[in-house]
């Protein structure tokens, strides 16, 4: 191939940018919303936040032209948001509970025992990954949605390698939290 | 040889992360190692427990490519101001004193041609627009002042002398005595109210 079939006019640059970006979008929007659906229990709101980290991948287009990923980028700017939305949820829920409120919704759900026991478990669940520390929780998170080491370490900008020994640090530290908080009740 | 595996390739191993040939190294230390064995079974029991937490968080159902559109208030912020300013410069148009009326443009009426030899196409007829300037104003013509002439008393040349206006027949009709610096009247006019003095 020569050289100047290489060479790209702006526009057919813009073009091929733009096609990439589609296709980026349409393989990983669905994942991330999943993922994050599943992290902030809010369909509605995981949306917005993979929304938003796609919009601001699209204004950084230095990040097309460096050796990141810009898929792992927008993981680790989705779940970081994610992360936050949730800690700050359990800010808000602490003073509800403070005010009386949390009292009143619990009253209110009244659905049957199964579904209560499983809401209550996911809302552990949540705090805990909410207390954990930030590459600890997505660590969890991005392997709880079969994400593979190696997608891991992209996303989390770590050697391959390590993932291993950071997820095993990982569970363990979720798992010392959650039996001081709640007790052996799994 | 490598004695034993560490914890996280042996959190590796239970995820089969490792390279296929360190799986197998992996496999068969685990038979012969018992601490290694141990470990093992620990990080596997822990993620298992750990699975089992995080599939408290529930899947969501289909997710599709097309994400909801933000949902956002609509903007009327500018709304009452826009109405405001457009309502004020319609009442200002309206209201201008001076405005200009407005010059309505017609075309004349195209004169009838006689139909031209069907070998030649008639090009269409240059129409000028006629440009249709408001009527002037009719100003009524002002009445043309009407000259008194003073009638003199006597033959003697005026040289200098005082215009006195008095009032004939009781004051009711007004008129111009000149009178000489001998204080003898010199000539008289009547004023009359077609000669604009009066005013």
């Amino acid at each position: 191939m020569q050289p100047e079939e290489l060479a790209l006019s702006p526009v057919q640059a813009a073009a091929e940018a733009g096609a990439w970006f589609d296709a980026m979008f349409r393989d990983n929007y669905p994942r991330l919303v999943a993922m994050l659906t599943r992290l902030t229990g809010d369909r509605g709101q995981a949306e917005e936040i993979a929304a938003e980290a796609f919009a601001k991948l699209a204004r950084r287009s230095s990040l097309f032209a460096t050796r990141e990923e810009p898929a792992a980028w927008v993981y680790r700017v989705a779940t970081n948001a994610g992360l936050d939305a949730l800690r700050a949820r359990a800010r808000r829920k602490r003073s509800e509970a403070a005010a009386g409120v949390e009292q009143l919704r619990t009253t209110e759900s009244g659905g049957a025992l199964e579904d209560l026991i499983r809401t209550e478990r996911a809302v552990r669940v949540r705090a805990i990954l909410a207390a954990l520390k930030p590459r600890e929780a997505q660590l969890l998170l991005l392997r709880s949605s079969g994400q593979s080491y190696r997608e891991i370490a992209e996303t989390l900008g770590v050697q391959a390698g390590s993932v291993g020994t950071l997820l095993a640090r990982a569970e363990r530290e979720f798992e010392r939290r959650y039996r001081a908080r709640y007790g052996d009740d799994l | 040889m490598k004695q034993c595996w560490s914890e996280g390739e042996l959190r590796a191993y239970l995820d089969c992360e490792l390279p296929p040939r360190d799986m197998e190294r992996v496999a068969a230390h685990l038979k012969t190692c018992g601490m290694c064995g141990y470990l093992c079974a620990d990080l596997a029991r822990r993620a298992q427990r750990l699975e089992a937490w995080m599939q408290a968080l529930p899947e969501p159902g289909l997710v599709t490519c097309a994400p909801r559109a933000p949902h956002r208030a609509p903007n009327t912020r500018w709304v009452g101001v826009a109405a405001g300013i457009a309502a004020a410069a319609v009442i200002g148009v309206a209201l201008w004193p001076n405005a200009k009326p407005k010059v309505v443009v017609t075309p004349p009426p195209v004169a009838r041609i006689a139909p031209a030899p069907p070998a030649l196409p008639a090009a269409p007829p240059a129409v000028k627009p006629a440009i249709i300037r408001p009527a002037p104003r009719v100003v009524p013509p002002k009445p043309k002042p009407q000259i008194q002439y003073y009638f003199a008393l006597d033959d003697e040349p005026i040289e200098t002398g005082l215009i006195v206006r008095v009032g004939l027949n009781g004051g009711q009709i007004p008129a111009d005595v000149i009178v000489g610096p001998d204080g003898r009247a010199r000539a008289f006019r009547l004023v009359s109210e077609t000669s604009g003095e009066l005013k």
